[in-house]
């Protein structure tokens, strides 16, 4: 009992120093083992995708920054890669300030490996800030109307992947990458109103209130924060790869047993504290 | 019309623009007349028209025979101008912000008191990213880029995801401190994220890795049990939370879109 | 000089990138001055590139060049909206910002019957499932009844216009409440893991790619020597603190 008592005062800094022990063993061996349990709403994105006719772009619209880049940007790196190998062309939609150079710096990357060039394959569109709502909805009528120019303020009219886009017949498809809730503008404004499909890319956080939408039709996909993204490299045959993903997924199990044994053993020493202040107060309990 | 719209060009241009200018600021310097008990009302005349737009672009059919020719629906058309113009108007608001923090950091430099520094290093820092930015757009050389490299790559973008990381400790000290199980709802509740902890992660599936991949017994392997709980209880759990929260946004709308809403912000005295 | 700064850019980012997250990290152990530092500098980033951004890629290509260089005089008007939202900070006419803030709420609030409709009617519509069809198994009806029975208990929980005075509504909202709690237990498990992956992130960053850097530096004796002395200046610091906080406690006990 007394080793319980001690233990519920430990200091905090060591619980700190102890995760920090338990991820950094996955992360430094790297493992590329992938997970192989593939979730349907994943399988179901990726067949989305990959079902986009060859004359319709993907937009992917990534409301993403720094701060949540170790979940988003994995999941942006996998569609990016799954899109170039398919020829499907794509444009980049960035509503973060932050994530606008992020995203652009992860496409540069993943076009050079992939010997894809920048105008004629994918083209970012810059940050675009504002009401979303209100840029979705123009967007949808008249594309070159909202956007004028890319990233680097090159004419949409003069690139090969948005020269020809008027409005939502020319989208294929939407890929939401985001930690906040928009996917309900797309839902409301461009998705369910034109029939277009939607892959959602959450962080770990918003995805558990997004399985009445996948049930519903409205999201057509989903990559549940890294776990999804790492999924999503197994089924574009990168299950033997050395990815961030597949070592964040096993970090994680380290880190989701421990925190489980965590909250075991504070509740183990709570309820034996408790047992032990009802027994030194005569049986009774008090408050 | 189309002859006044333009586009022009040369001093024709610049006379336009300063024209603009003027008459807006004329049109704002008349704003400052309105009397006290004019301003509320323009207020919610305009929060309602604005309302309109977006209402009646849905609620009207997209083509009928009491529309203009084409006998489309205009409100359509202006879609694209409303979300470019949202997104300028929207723009020029982020020097508020802006404006805030100079005059705190501003004033904490000026009386010099405790901690000072911090607030000139926040004046450093906001020059060096601004001119790094602003002259690896306009320079020939090689340096601005590099150091809008160094600042933007190395520092900010490193403080934006630390800051965002320190959350995960302050969870690991609340799982150990706070997570206590004094119901049995909150046990439901922990078993139930327990589980799904367990079923997302690769380590899930190797717990249960003995039971069988098909058949009657494959129902209790972890990942199946926590995916079930996901796609069954939780999405029912959630779409009435949904539904909630729908009647909930739709009554709020409408309370600010005709104005009916009260608190600080909407009772202040204009 | 030039020349130093390009060849060795990657690197200057790294070692900037690990000086901030340990700057930090060290308010784990204890508010310090170095935390307070570097957060300020991270507000002064922020803002500075925020404003840098919002030009370059939003106000440029969008207002400036098309009033500007594409002759459509009527843009500046929309610099004469942006002005309301200065007025702010007049105390006699800030509810010229009331204008321009009322514009935006009510353009939003306008669009609730498109959200609403496309939204929660689909959610309606497949809340609709039938206990029997062709294709499905005993499990699936089993599940459609759990489905039902979870939806219209939580549901029955929110009723908050009227007392839950009828046995079965009580008992329903009693048991809706319970399997809500499935619901949050789902939230909070994903939100464990979202805030774990982040610090993943981040150790990531240090251990594979700031890593290499201090393997390649540590060849160096310069580097060691400056490491030694680091660790010696940071336990002088710890070791000056606590005495400092040792010596605060006993004054305040001597009160």
């Amino acid at each position: 009992m007394g080793i319980l008592a001690r233990l519920q005062n430990i200091d905090r800094r060591i619980l700190y120093l102890l995760i920090a022990l338990v991820i950094a063993a996955p992360l430094l061996q790297r493992p590329r083992r992938h997970p192989h349990i593939i979730f349907s709403e994943v399988r179901n994105a990726y067949k989305t995708l990959d079902t986009v006719p060859k004359d319709k772009i993907v937009i992917l619209s990534a409301v993403w920054g720094p701060g949540t880049r170790a979940e988003n940007e994995p999941q942006t790196e996998a569609l990016m890669r799954h899109l170039f190998m398919r020829g499907t062309k794509f444009v980049v939609l960035s509503w973060d300030p932050l994530g606008s150079d992020l995203t652009y710096d992860d496409g540069l990357r993943i076009q050079r490996e992939m010997g894809k060039q920048y105008g004629r394959d994918w083209v970012h569109l810059g940050y675009n800030p504002g009401p979303m709502y209100t840029v979705i909805s123009g967007m949808a009528k008249g594309f070159h109307q909202v956007f004028k120019r890319d990233k680097l303020g090159t004419p949409l009219t003069k690139l090969p992947v948005t020269m020809g886009v008027k409005d939502y017949r020319q989208i294929g498809a939407v890929a939401e990458i985001t930690p906040s809730g928009t996917v309900w503008t797309w839902i409301a404004y461009f998705n369910t109103p034109y029939n277009k499909p939607l892959v959602y890319c959450p962080t770990a956080v918003m995805a558990a209130e997004a399985y009445p939408f996948l049930d519903s039709g409205q999201i057509s996909g989903m990559l549940n924060g890294v776990i999804g993204a790492a999924q999503y490299e197994t089924l574009l045959g990168m299950e033997d790869k050395r990815t961030y993903a597949a070592a964040a997924s096993w970090a994680l199990s380290s880190a989701h047993i421990f925190i489980i044994l965590l909250i075991i053993l504070g509740n183990l020493g709570y309820a034996f504290m408790k047992r032990k202040g009802t027994r030194e107060q005569g049986g009774r309990r008090i408050g | 019309m189309a002859k006044i719209l333009g586009p022009h060009h040369g001093w024709i241009l610049a006379a336009y623009i300063v024209g603009a200018m003027v008459s807006g600021a004329i049109f704002l310097a008349l704003l400052t007349t309105v009397p006290p008990r004019y301003r509320k009302p323009i207020v919610m005349v305009l929060t309602f028209l604005a309302g309109l737009f977006y209402s009646l672009e849905f609620l009207l059919p997209p083509e009928a025979w009491f529309f203009v020719k084409p006998n489309r629906n205009p409100l359509t058309d202006w879609r694209p101008f409303v979300g470019t113009l949202t997104q300028i108007v929207w723009s020029f608001a982020l020097l508020l912000g802006v404006w805030n923090l100079f005059q705190i950091h501003g004033k904490a430099v000026v009386k010099r008191g405790p901690g000072w520094y911090n607030s000139a290093a926040f004046f450093v820092a906001f020059a060096a990213i601004v001119f790094a930015g602003f002259a690896k757009d306009m320079s020939r050389s090689t340096a601005p880029a590099q150091l809008y490299t160094i600042l933007f790559k190395g520092f900010l973008t490193s403080l934006d995801a630390t800051m965002f990381s320190l959350i995960a400790f302050y969870i690991v000290s609340a799982a150990y401190r706070a997570f206590r199980v004094r119901s049995l709802e909150a046990a439901l509740m922990m078993s139930a994220a327990g589980i799904i902890m367990l079923a997302l992660v690769p380590v899930g599936a190797v717990v249960t890795n003995w039971l069988p991949n098909t058949g009657f017994l494959s129902i209790f392997r972890l990942e199946k049990i926590g995916y079930w709980l996901l796609i069954g209880p939780n999405m029912a759990a959630q779409r009435a939370i949904a539904f909630g929260v729908a009647v909930g946004g739709l009554a709020m709308s409408l309370r600010i879109w005709l104005s009916l809403e009260r608190g600080s912000f909407f009772d202040r005295q204009l | 000089m030039v020349e130093w700064l390009a060849k060795n850019t990657t690197t200057i980012t790294i070692w900037a990138g690990a000086l901030s997250t340990f700057a930090i990290y060290s308010v784990l152990y204890a508010e310090n001055r170095f935390y307070r530092l570097f957060e300020h500098i991270f507000i002064g980033l922020s803002a500075g590139y925020g404003v840098y951004i919002t030009w370059s890629e939003v106000l440029r290509p969008k207002w400036w060049q098309p009033m500007v260089v594409g002759g459509k005089w009527y843009w500046a008007f929309a610099a004469v909206l942006g002005s309301m939202f200065y007025f702010m900070y007049s105390k006699k006419d800030a509810w010229i910002s009331r204008v321009i803030f009322g514009l935006f709420m009510g353009l939003a609030a306008g669009g609730m019957f498109r959200e609403f409709y496309e939204i929660y009617f689909p959610q309606m519509g497949a809340s609709m499932k039938p206990l029997m069809a062709n294709g499905m198994t005993i499990w699936d009806s089993v599940n459609v009844v759990i489905f039902y029975v979870i939806l219209f208990a939580s549901m029955s929980y929110f009723f908050f216009s009227f007392e839950h005075k009828n046995v079965a509504l009580a008992k329903s909202a009693a048991a809706g409440r319970w399997f809500l709690m499935i619901g949050f237990g789902a939230i909070f498990g994903a939100t464990v893991m979202g805030r774990m992956t982040l610090f993943i992130g981040r150790f990531n960053f240090l251990i594979n790619d700031w890593g290499p850097q201090v393997a390649i530096a540590w060849k160096s004796i310069w580097f060691k020597s400056f490491v030694a002395l680091l660790f010696l200046a940071a336990v002088m610091l710890i070791l000056i603190f606590k005495s400092h906080r040792k010596r605060k406690v006993s004054t305040l006990d001597g009160k």
